[in-house]
């Protein structure tokens, strides 16, 4: 499938336009959309756009300029209905635009249109959304993974080069590798969160979904970068990323830990990571041992810390100044009809569990445990990425799963976060690349770096991805 | 049983900065509602918190203003809660690391209180009842707001009320607020309890929230210990409540709260970093402080000024810096104190007089003085030329020439206006010979009326005395 960067350079030698690009977009997703439920809003002026950046297309334009791309439905889009895929937010149209869009706009990129999610970005396969899953491009009996499900759809599927999705635990890499694209999730800080509609505030980050590292690498440095809105965005310069792509793996250390191919993984997948491991030596890089021996309990601590967050997050859906308002008897009645009305039972699960964790008596034994927890795991990771550059282990334990399979199971539905989550608690920079399938379906390889490494992440990424072909 | 009262008071004070505490909305009383929104103090999805370091400034100033440690980390905290005038369903706040701890004020009448807190948070909207519904003007939504908690310290609702009127005077010397308490920019909550006198016994306290005048804090607080006093006299039970002064009634009232046994789930701010004060900058911010109400109490009582003359120049700020300005200038500072709480406060009562953009330099009041005392100026004349001053500004020495009202000190010029003013009052010049000591009174008051003021009272007399023959 065409890359972001081919498209840009067909744009470049006028092979193609802005308006031919949206126009093949539109029919690729006449010919699937029904089938793949990908997009909850398609914009219906995308048209016009395309020919008014036709019309008005700079010398040097740069590499996203008038290419139509996705963005998932939590990131605030001035003008554009933006849901969260939530019945409390069916209607809500925003009055701006998050950093990040604006960003891509700045530089001529054209939304397309809003992708599907589980509801909040709370879940794994986007059947938690208000409207309905979205369904895998290679097996349409098969979840897409979630909760940037239609992004990932969207890209796997042909419908746009590339999408921008949101990670909280997982939620680019994992439906990256049940779809057979590369998911990047950033540093937690490399990308401004302004905008994007809260689900844990310390784990939340914007991430992309591309057809290859590269195009990763292209989209990444347009969306980087301090924004003075998000206080936890970092200062650090942007890297030239295709640049440091440029310079080669050959030498890199990397280490496969264990702990991430243990119980639980599925075997094929398992031994696709060993497989990249020793094409990855082949090509020069350095295999190290690393250990990290808390990587089960991330889990836990992640089902705490998110939670609770997203219990104080979801708070302002109340049905006072946006959203349907449920009429009760008293104030108390109206907000209890309203969000229970409003949220769906996953969002209500997580809510009910971050409420309880963060109840007085509950706080310590919880809250700051998990916590606690969390500095360990980011004291393990520091200490293994002083031994290596990048660590390698599949993106999810099993490959995707069918629809309906885990809907009402939700520790299973938890478990295919298992692997993507620690990056997420440690705030590292992590990737998933597609290696060989598995039975016909995309299996994912992660690679994590430390914080703010993406350079060296994507140099990794761009050599895994060329190796395991 | 004799009881002791227990008092502790949480000071809420809106800081007044450009813009709101998180977001760059302006920070401005009185605006259209709604006019001063954006998507971060409306809490739209997605929106988030960017701190305002003026505001931040201004709140370590208030707290070493009051005397408090700064922590040399500081952090932010949600405390989460349901309403609809809070439009994140959380207000952003400070739990276990506020600005500043462990403070003290010195009140007036001396005593002292001990401060154990002061935190930075943000102020809610405001909800109004109007035509039978609910309205929300979120202008103030995001207003930064300092917390000052004091430890229980007040004995009575007197010194509660002193003690917040310092809170708020220290407040504004260090003008980080505007303090008007009419826009409710400086509110009250207090906990009161009562206790056998002479015991530590910990008895159930009330809480009686969102005062906004300093009369209404006395008089709940007056009725309120009455009330619990009468219901152990009874030898009932006071129930640990909030209660809401019924002003009109004078009574307080049992509340159903908002905060009604409410567990807040307090959790640290993941959208702010924490914040780290160095001790440099905190030393800096110490170092320029202005001299703050207390010390100026302590010194000017110091000076030998009257109690009540060191209460009204210590009151406000520029007051009180206009009197070292005059005294830096030569003024005796009896008599610099004697005209600011005189003449000066009365020109300013009537509006003519704006002590913090003086026309009347303070300079010029010391030269003034310097006048009186040297004999140049007769008091009455010293006064018309301050009126001068104050609406006019300008020197001494030329205002009074110009009005005129230079020390006729000639003998013979004054002894011409005394017998012109005998002639005209032959009946009162009679009275005199005849020993009536109120003409002479009458009389003096015709020879300054005809030379306005300009002569010496002393000087007037013995003129008169000699012309009448005395």
């Amino acid at each position: 499938m065409e890359t972001l960067r081919d498209a840009a350079s067909r744009l470049r030698r006028a092979e193609a336009t802005s308006g031919s690009l949206v126009e093949a977009a539109f029919s690729a997703i006449e010919a699937r959309e029904a089938d793949l439920h990908s997009f909850l809003t398609l914009l219906p002026d995308a048209r016009e756009a395309a020919e008014e950046l036709d019309r008005a297309r700079p010398e040097g334009a740069g590499p996203l300029y008038g290419i139509p791309y996705a963005a998932k439905d939590n990131l605030m889009t001035e003008g554009v209905r933006t849901t969260a895929a939530s019945r409390i937010l069916a209607e809500y149209v925003p009055p701006y635009s998050a950093t990040a869009i604006e960003r891509l706009t700045a530089q001529g990129a054209l939304l397309l249109g809003k992708t599907n999610l589980d509801e909040f970005a709370m879940g794994s396969s986007t059947e938690h959304s208000a409207f309905g899953p979205s369904r895998n491009p290679i097996d349409p009996t098969r979840v897409p993974g979630g909760s940037s499900g239609g992004s990932a759809v969207a890209v796997a599927a042909g419908f746009t080069h590339y999408a921008l999705g949101s990670e909280t635990g997982g939620s680019v890499r994992q439906p990256a590798a049940f779809c057979g694209c590369v998911g990047l999730k950033p540093s937690y800080g490399r990308v401004s969160r302004y905008g994007l509609i809260a689900f844990a505030s310390s784990l939340d980050q914007i991430g992309t979904l591309t057809r290859d590292v590269r195009d990763a690498a292209v989209v990444l440095a347009a969306i980087a970068g301090r924004d003075a809105h998000d206080q936890t965005s970092v200062q650090d310069a942007v890297p030239d990323y295709l640049g440091a792509i440029s310079l080669g793996a050959k030498g890199l250390r990397f280490g496969v830990p264990q702990e991430y191919i243990g119980e639980g993984v599925a075997p094929a997948i398992r031994d696709e990571v060993l497989r990249a491991a020793d094409l990855l030596e082949a090509q020069g890089l350095t295999r190290r041992d690393v250990r990290l021996p808390h990587t089960p309990y991330a889990l836990d601590a992640y089902y705490i810390i998110a939670p609770a967050e997203a219990s104080s997050n979801l708070a302002r859906f109340d049905g006072m100044r946006y959203g349907p308002r449920a009429e009760g008897d008293d104030l108390l009645e109206s907000y209890k009809s309203s969000r229970g009305e409003g949220f769906g039972a996953e969002v209500k699960r997580r809510i009910l569990l971050g409420t309880y964790v963060l109840s007085a008596g509950y706080y310590d034994t919880y809250y700051l445990r998990a916590q606690r927890l969390r500095a360990l795991l980011r004291q393990e990771f520091s200490a293994a990425f002083a031994d290596v550059d990048v660590l390698l282990t599949p993106t999810t334990p099993t490959t995707a799963f069918e629809i309906g399979a885990r809907v009402d199971d939700p520790l299973a539905m938890y478990m295919a976060d298992a692997l993507t989550i620690p990056a997420n608690l440690a705030g590292l920079c992590a990737i998933s690349v597609p290696g060989r399938p598995s039975e016909g379906l995309p299996v994912g390889l992660q690679l994590m770096a430390a914080p703010m490494r993406e350079d060296v992440l994507l140099r990794a990424a761009a050599a895994l991805e060329e190796v395991v072909r | 049983m004799e009881f002791e009262t227990v008092i502790g008071l949480e000071v809420h004070i809106e800081l007044k900065t450009r813009t709101k505490m998180f977001c760059s909305c302006r920070n401005e009383f009185g605006a259209p509602p709604n006019s001063h929104i954006c998507p971060v103090c409306l809490g739209l999805p997605g929106a988030l918190p960017a701190p305002n370091g003026a505001a931040i400034e201004a709140a370590i100033r208030m707290a070493l203003g009051l005397g408090c440690e700064i922590s040399e980390r500081t952090r932010f905290d949600r405390k989460n809660y349901f309403y609809p005038d809070l439009p994140k369903g959380y207000q952003i706040s400070q739990l276990d690391e506020p600005i500043g701890l462990d403070g003290r004020v010195l009140l007036p009448g001396g005593g002292e209180v001990r401060i154990s807190r002061v935190q930075l948070e943000e102020d809610a909207g405001k909800l109004q009842h109007e035509a039978g519904r609910a309205v929300v003007d979120f202008n103030r939504a995001g207003v930064p707001l300092l917390e000052i908690v004091s430890q229980p310290d007040l004995s009575s609702p007197q010194e509660a009320r002193a003690y917040w009127e310092e809170i708020r005077r220290i407040a504004l010397y260090l003008g980080v607020t505007d303090a008007r308490m009419e826009e409710g920019s400086v509110r009250a909550d207090a906990n009161i309890s009562l206790r056998p006198r002479g015991t530590n016994a910990l008895n159930p306290r009330v809480e009686i929230k969102n005062m906004n005048s300093f009369r209404f804090l006395e008089r709940a607080l007056t009725y309120e210990a009455d009330r619990q006093a009468e219901i152990y006299r009874t030898s009932g039970r006071v129930a640990q409540e909030t209660r809401g002064w019924d002003d009109p009634r004078g009574v307080t009232v049992p509340q159903r709260s908002k905060e009604e046994s409410q567990d807040y789930r307090y959790f640290p701010e993941p959208d702010l970093l924490p914040l780290a004060l160095s001790r440099a900058r905190v030393d800096a911010l110490r170092d320029a402080l202005p001299k703050l109400p207390a010390d100026r109490r302590t010194a000017l009582a110091a000076a030998g000024i009257a109690e009540e003359q060191v209460r009204l120049i210590a009151e406000s700020r520029p007051r009180a810096e206009y009197f070292d300005a005059a005294v830096a200038a030569g003024a005796a500072p009896l008599e610099a104190a004697k005209w600011i709480t005189g003449e000066l406060a009365r020109l300013e009562n009537e509006g003519a007089f704006d002590v913090s953009a003086p026309k009347a330099e303070p300079a010029e009041l010391a030269e003034l003085l310097r006048q009186v005392d040297g004999g140049a100026l007769t008091q009455a004349s010293a006064k018309q030329v301050l009126a001068e001053l104050v609406a006019e500004g300008g020197t001494v020495a030329a205002t009074a020439e110009r009005l005129g009202l230079v020390r006729l000190d000639d003998r013979d010029a004054v002894r011409a206006e005394v017998r012109a003013a005998i002639q005209e009052n032959e009946k009162a010049a009679q009275d005199l010979r005849d020993g009536k000591e109120k003409a002479m009174s009458f009389l003096v008051g015709q020879v300054m009326r005809r030379t306005r003021g300009r002569v010496a009272p002393d000087l007037a007399k013995s003129l008169i005395e000699e012309e009448i023959g005395r």
